[in-house]
């Protein structure tokens, strides 16, 4: 009895040390990380950048990581991430803010917008400035969706540059351009539930609709994805055993290629049958089928330099030397477009989206320094230096 | 009277995907999705029904034993994320290197969990439950929480589609066969199951048996996540028990497997049900739209779960009350 | 004497050891997260920070406190999440056309009633596994709320009219906590109602051959829940005044972890205790809260939470001897 008791303090002494070094041995490991990153620039004391990501993992994700944190050094910054709810839950984001938030934070990134209102009202002082969303619920002209709205008044609140087009008519008349340059004339479309992106709604809309003024056949009209990969059963519908192409203005590299690659060897899609879609997955194999003779035949994405954008407009407020013309406003993003092989061999040696090498960003601090207004930051995030020629 | 045996035991076998198939029939003809039935529908739900099957038996081989074990998502989780990542990155995409670590290391997780249920001595739910928080942890540092997003990677996808689906579902099947009816261990996992005081007081080695259940449920799990780990991308866990929803999603074969054990077996039971369901859930997808039809398929599939259930629990009280209305009708006719 | 005090004491050790183990989680919490931070420049007892746990626990705990009844009986129930889902939405979306949160709270307590009398009857009449109608309620709640939102055509809504600014207050999550403790201690320990789901939970066999009505003390052990999985959805959707189609999701397994972290045997019976709700929901919260502070990546942080809560079980939840537990 004796004995057992004796086991069990020590077994809880010997718990509690375990947990109390490895708790000061995570904060100090983690520390000693930035340090040693910080080594090579200047000293990161001006605080903390928290980064809301929508992302925990993938190429694009990385990418912005080690683009991000070297412009944030650069910038005399720490940048600390949080996960932003999987499903852009209002009060998961502002958890995740409310719980990753220490003293030393002084701008606010996030790359999504739930609950945008909620975490500016808990730190009205902190600024925050957006990347990669559209920011619908705060933009939106729709009251259904513009739940943040009176964001857009904050003081605090600084904008946001988007994933691709904001205007979903944008992203439709881009795709159908691609679809009549190559003479196509019966396609399929896919895309997301429109309550969840109700961009993709207007996409797919004007999609439809130029479609139709130009005789090209939506073989069984647009097809909704519940964020489920395509049914290879999508094929065994009449007609779209040969289709031209899918334009899938969802993921479709993840949700779609798939599906269309198994199609094919099944028999069930013809083999040139051609995909139209956005979105990064450095897998081999899918590389290697991006270009004139691959399954892959347009692809676009989105910088991971944007995050330079958001960055830029937090150190902008945080020091007090915010651009005179300075306008809270929401702006498209500029976009590799990749429809060669030559594109996505540029883009695997030469990108920072392939590389994580901060060195081979298109958009450097210097660049960023460089810009006397708000209106010399935007054309900078539009001009042909962050495209996919300038790779060359 | 063997022959009716027999032929009452493949009737009740085969009736409920039989009034399933159609009862869809029907549905999607009447939708114009006339593609129901075909060659290449087959395919695609018997791709289905081979992942819900995988998974299902792991599930089912400590369920039937009494271990209600909510570890299984997060074992296949994790052995996804290492096996892929070390097949593709480090092994220049080799499936052998992928299937021979699913096995490892599927194994060697659920044997961890087996000796800390073991050892210590804790309730089943609360071991399992705190070794799925333990795996779902590690898959958000493994690999820099990427993730097992493989189904654009078409080397290590194959086992996404039929035919070469069917080549974990045989053999997870024959591994539950091997361990329920050809091992001591499986039989002895029915005594325990059965009254575990008296199994151990006539000298069963509980532990071993334990310990011994978990390398066979290991090696269903690193079979199943052969498929798992193909037919859908799956983020890091960063969700406490998000992987309890493989459990409760799969757990329904097990269910209707155990409902029509008494006609065909635990194993082709469980096997049934998949197939049921995969039926069902093909069908609702195609009549409705995708966003309407993933709720709709959701609602109605606990629709008919709830229903099956009550119809096992309540079927043979309903089936002797309409006999003795019958009979007693027939008398006051006499 | 002092030998007789010493005997005392270590065989009140040796009795309460489970519940020594599950306070002390809680202890090892506070003493670790009240000495680091302030090594790195922050402190868990900041006014904000208090107010974020308070924020962080008061959902779990609200359903936590409420599931002693249904975990005391050796059930449980995967329905919760989806509940809190439908429930905040229903408020949201009657409060905007209403101008009021009472219909929305009204009609929630009518949902919640008729769930948790299948919830609870189910089992017993028609002779299923306990958990199948809770599973099946969870899978049609999942199906009703997605095709509501793909109607409203948005996967996130906001209260437009009403001040929902007073569910904000820490003081009133405290009060509310507090409030519903009390009231669920009393009718867990005072009343029947709790005694007969202690004694269900135990020997369900004996608990009806002494002449528990099983039924009736069932459907009330869910009854109380669902009306506390009300009261925690009120205070989900009123912190940031929305509600959204992913609103709930885990929360049952929340639930779960921190009742058995608190030291509440899933079995149920006689040593099911109110206390295991609170001090498990609050060791979690502190944990989600004080990691943040001592710098612990967000990646590192669940690896930690887990090894605490096994740790932590191993002390409150082993069996010693004989079979295996099941």
């Amino acid at each position: 009895m004796k004995a057992k008791l004796f086991k069990r303090v020590l077994a809880m002494t010997a718990a509690t040390v375990l947990s109390v070094a490895t708790l000061v041995g995570c904060g100090s490991a983690s520390e000693s990380a930035s340090g040693e990153a910080a080594s090579n620039v200047t000293a990161t004391d001006g605080g903390t950048i928290l980064w809301m990501s929508n992302l925990s993992s993938g190429a694009q994700y990385d990418a912005m990581v080690a683009y991000g944190t070297k412009l944030c050094e650069q910038m005399g910054y720490n940048l600390k991430i949080v996960y932003g709810d999987g499903f852009n839950d209002p009060d998961g984001n502002l958890t995740a803010v409310k719980n990753g938030m220490t003293s030393d934070v002084k701008g606010i990134l996030v790359s999504q917008d739930g609950g945008i209102q909620a975490i500016m009202d808990e730190y009205p002082d902190i600024p925050v400035a957006a990347f990669n969303t559209d920011m619908n619920s705060v933009f939106s002209e729709d009251a259904n969706i513009a739940s943040n709205a009176a964001v857009k008044d904050y003081p605090n609140f600084l904008g946001t540059i988007a994933d691709g087009h904001i205007d979903g008519a944008d992203t439709a008349k881009q795709n159908f351009e691609f679809v009549k340059e190559q003479g196509y004339d019966k396609i399929g479309v896919v895309t997301f539930p429109g309550y969840a992106y109700p961009n993709l709604q207007v996409a797919a809309d004007t999609m439809v609709s130029l479609c139709d003024e130009a005789g090209v056949e939506i073989v069984g009209g647009v097809v909704t994805l519940e964020f489920q990969p395509l049914d290879e059963s999508y094929f065994q519908e009449a007609g779209r055993d040969d289709l031209d192409c899918i334009v899938a203005l969802c993921a479709g590299t993840t949700f779609v290629y798939p599906t269309m690659v198994q199609a094919k060897a099944d028999g069930l899609c013809s083999a040139d049958t051609k995909l139209v879609t956005s979105g990064f997955d450095n897998d081999p194999s899918l590389i290697a089928d991006i270009g004139e003779e691959g399954t892959i035949g347009y692809l676009t994405i989105s910088p991971c330099e944007n995050i330079g954008y958001g960055l830029t407009l937090l150190d902008k407020a945080i020091k007090g030397e915010m651009y005179d013309d300075f306008v809270c406003e929401r702006i498209d993003s500029a976009e590799y477009v990749i429809d060669s092989k030559e594109d996505i061999d540029n883009v695997m040696s030469k990108s920072v989206l392939a590389n994580n090498d901060y060195n081979d960003a298109q958009i450097s601090y210097e660049d960023l320094q460089a810009c006397a207004s708000f209106a010399d930051l935007q054309a900078l995030f539009h001009s042909e230096q962050i495209m996919v020629d300038a790779l060359k | 009277m063997k022959q009716m045996n027999l032929a009452k035991r493949i009737g009740g076998t085969i009736m409920l995907p039989l009034a399933m198939f159609i009862v869809m029939f029907i549905v999607c003809y009447a939708n114009g999705k006339t593609y129901f039935g075909t060659l290449p529908m087959w395919r695609i739900v018997l791709s289905d029904t081979a992942v819900a099957t995988c998974c299902a038996l792991g599930i089912g081989l400590q369920f039937k034993s009494g271990r209600f074990d909510f570890s299984g998502g997060a074992i296949m989780l994790l052995t996804a994320i290492i096996a892929g990542h070390v097949a593709q990155d480090m092994a220049g995409n080799n499936i052998t290197v992928f299937m021979i670590l699913c096995l490892l290391v599927s194994v060697v997780l659920s044997i961890i969990v087996s000796l800390v249920y073991v050892f210590g001595r804790l309730p089943i739910v609360i071991a399992t439950i705190g070794m799925a928080l333990l795996y779902e942890s590690i898959t958000c540092i493994v690999f820099n929480g990427a993730g097992a997003k493989y189904v654009s990677n078409m080397t290590l996808n194959v086992f996404a589609s039929f035919p070469k689906a069917l080549i974990p579902l045989v053999a997870c099947v024959l591994i539950y066969a091997i361990y329920s009816y050809g091992t001591v261990t499986g039989k002895e996992a029915q005594l325990l199951a059965n009254n575990q005081q008296s199994a151990v007081n006539i000298g069963i080695n509980e532990k071993k048996n334990v310990i011994v259940s978990y390398i066979f449920s290991g090696l269903i799990f690193g079979f199943a996540t052969m498929i798992y780990a193909a037919k859908a991308p799956h983020d890091a866990s960063f969700t406490s028990l998000s992987t309890a929803g493989e459990l409760f999603s799969n757990i329904l074969p097990v269910f209707i497997g155990l409902m029509l054990a008494g006609f065909c077996g635990d194993l082709i039971g469980t096997f049934i049900g998949a197939l049921t369901l995969s039926l069902l859930s093909y069908s609702l997808s195609a009549v409705f739209t995708a966003e309407m039809g993933s709720a709709i398929s959701t609602v109605i599939t606990g629709l008919f779960i709830l229903l099956l259930n009550v119809v096992a629990g309540q079927g043979a009280v309903w089936i002797a009350g309409i006999k003795k209305v019958l009979k007693n009708s027939s008398r006051a006719m006499a | 004497m002092e030998e007789k005090r010493k005997l005392d004491i270590k065989q009140f050790l040796q009795e309460h050891v489970n519940d020594i183990a599950s306070y002390g989680g809680l202890l090892f919490c506070i003493i670790v997260f009240t000495i680091v931070p302030p090594i790195f420049g922050e402190s868990i007892w900041s006014q904000a920070k208090l107010a974020n746990i308070i924020s962080n626990v008061i959902v779990t705990a609200l359903l936590s406190v409420g599931a002693v009844f249904v975990y005391s009986l050796g059930n449980m129930d995967i329905s919760i999440g989806a509940q809190i889902r439908v429930y905040a939405m229903l408020i949201v979306l009657l409060g905007n056309t209403t101008g009021s949160l009472l219909p929305g709270i009204l009609i929630s307590l009518v949902i919640a009633v008729v769930i948790a009398i299948v919830n609870g009857g189910a089992g017993q009449v028609l002779k299923v596994h306990p958990i199948i109608p809770s599973l099946v309620f969870m899978m049609i709640l999942q199906g009703v709320s997605s095709i509501a939102y793909a109607k409203i055509g948005s996967r996130n809504i906001t209260l437009r009219s009403v001040d929902f600014s007073a569910f904000k207050s820490t003081g009133l999550m405290v009060a509310v906590l507090i409030v519903e403790t009390i009231v669920v201690s009393y009718l867990f320990y005072y009343t029947k109602y709790g005694k007969s789901a202690r004694a269900i939970g135990a020997n369900g066999v004996a608990a009806e051959q002494s002449g528990i009505n099983l039924l009736k003390f069932k459907v009330i052990s869910y009854v109380i829940m669902g009306v506390m999985v009300v009261v925690a959805a009120i205070f989900q959707m009123g912190y940031t005044g929305s509600a959204s189609d992913s609103t709930g999701t885990g929360f049952e397994m929340n639930v779960m972890i921190a009742l058995i972290l608190g030291g509440m045997p899933l079995s149920g019976g006689m040593r099911s205790k109110v206390s295991c709700a609170v001090i498990g929901s609050f060791t979690y919260s502190i944990l989600a809260v004080g990691l943040p502070l001592i710098g612990v990546p967000t990646n590192m942080t669940f690896l930690v939470k887990s090894v605490i809560f096994i740790v932590v079980v191993l002390f409150t939840c082993r069996k010693e001897n004989g079979v295996l537990p099941r």
